[in-house]
């Protein structure tokens, strides 16, 4: 089988076999968001207000949560020795696993966004909107993430060291998103936003699997 | 006219001076036993010559291509002391998963080379549940299949039993009577005719 193809298999594979590393950030998600209304006010108007600023964040953490799972197994079993030096393109691969994080953390979020949207009592329209800065949003967060996580693979709880490094990175992403939200409750046009966070996508896309790849050549030396 | 050749190599480790200015050179069949104290080197130098680390200084080259080069990387099977399997998945599934990484034979089935090792019962096990020997036996299973010339093997010898390393010692021999070249380390005085690299 293609190595693109069967890294995707195998990723998947794994992580289906580990549920909790699937479920926890989710439960995360739901929790967090959860929260909110039983600690600010159980008002409509008030929690559909801050219901943007809340679903994002929860977003941006639960994937920071689960980020350190991308490299560290096979850091610790040698594979990512072997795939260091085959002949194969490393980014790519990296690419491969940043994009298999996304199905089985950011597009699990992406799902379940509406019900918490609607928990939240946001209308249609702006559970549409968040839906879709989710959907372009989400992939940005493993793409920038798994730069992250190819510098502090071969640290122990490395976690905060972590949090420290992305979240700055993940700012511009969270401003874009909950202010499209927000703007489209008001009735404004949000092309902008959406525009920009499709930039920030295509120059992770671009940019973090080479990133990762020359980090964790540094990481394996 | 040597096919493998090492070049003024240095290694430094932290404030260690590992070793310095090693000038080798292998031709086709060679088996070369990389030989010294713990901490001498030995594993250092096998990843260097993998193309994992880079050197202090000095080259290495295979038949002219030098170690960064597309081509040495496709003549190399490096197995470390990592068992480069996951413990998730399943023997056939981290052996196919090790086969796309690496340059192997493609008419070769993976449960032949299972059979080989002793692992043919074994193929739909989770890795979580074979022994330290068993697991070895999986990456070493790649011996079978590589179509790599220059096998990097870091103790290959670790936790297997005496039939096993007969094994091993046999493909490494039939590896290299075929014109391959093979380094490795081990303690264990092997019966197979070595050249010696000392560190």
């Amino acid at each position: 089988m293609n190595i693109y193809l069967s890294t995707l298999v195998r990723e998947l594979k794994i992580s289906i076999r580990n549920p909790s590393g699937l479920i926890n950030p989710l439960l995360f998600f739901i929790v967090t968001i959860s929260l909110f209304p039983l600690s600010i006010s159980p008002e409509a108007k008030i929690l559909s207000e801050i219901a943007p600023g809340i679903i994002w964040v929860a977003a941006m953490l639960s994937v920071l949560l689960s980020l350190n799972t991308i490299f560290h197994y096979d850091f610790d079993n040698g594979i990512l020795e072997q795939l260091s030096i085959s002949h194969h393109s490393t980014a790519l691969v990296i690419l491969i696993k940043s994009f298999s994080h996304w199905i089985l953390t950011g597009l699990p979020i992406v799902l379940l966004s509406p019900l918490m949207g609607l928990f939240l009592f946001l209308d249609e329209n702006s559970i549409q909107v968040l839906m879709l800065t989710l959907l372009i949003g989400t992939p940005s967060l493993s793409l920038i993430g798994t730069i992250g996580a190819s510098l502090i693979v071969g640290i122990r709880s490395a976690g905060m060291l972590l949090a420290l490094l992305i979240l700055p990175l993940y700012i511009p992403i969270l401003i874009f998103a909950s202010s499209a939200i927000s703007q489209s409750q008001a009735g404004f046009e949000i092309t902008g936003q959406i525009l920009w966070l499709i930039v920030i996508l295509l120059f992770s896309l671009m940019l973090s699997p080479f990133i990762s790849a020359a980090a964790l050549k540094i990481n394996l030396d | 006219m040597p096919v493998f050749e090492i070049k003024d190599l240095s290694c430094q480790k932290g404030f260690n001076l590992l070793f310095k200015d090693i000038n080798f050179t292998a031709k086709e069949s060679d088996i070369v036993q990389v030989k010294g104290a713990n901490g001498k080197g030995k594993t250092s130098l096998l990843r260097i010559l993998s193309g994992l680390s880079e050197p202090d200084s000095g080259q290495i080259s295979f038949n002219d291509s030098l170690s960064d080069s597309d081509e040495y990387q496709k003549d190399i099977l490096y197995l470390g002391h990592n068992p480069s399997i996951s413990v998730d998945l399943t023997v056939i599934e981290n052996l196919e998963y090790l086969r796309s990484l690496n340059n192997t034979d493609l008419n070769l089935q993976s449960l032949h080379a299972l059979k080989k090792l002793g692992l043919a019962n074994f193929q739909n096990e989770f890795c979580l549940n074979l022994s330290a020997g068993q697991k070895r036996r999986v990456i070493l299973s790649m011996l079978v299949l590589s179509k790599s010339k220059i096998w990097l093997l870091d103790e290959p010898f670790t936790a297997l039993d005496s039939l096993g390393i007969e094994l091993i010692e046999s493909l490494i021999k039939h590896h290299c009577d075929n014109g391959g070249v093979c380094f490795f380390t081990s303690h264990q005085t092997s019966s197979l005719n070595v050249k010696e690299l000392v560190l």
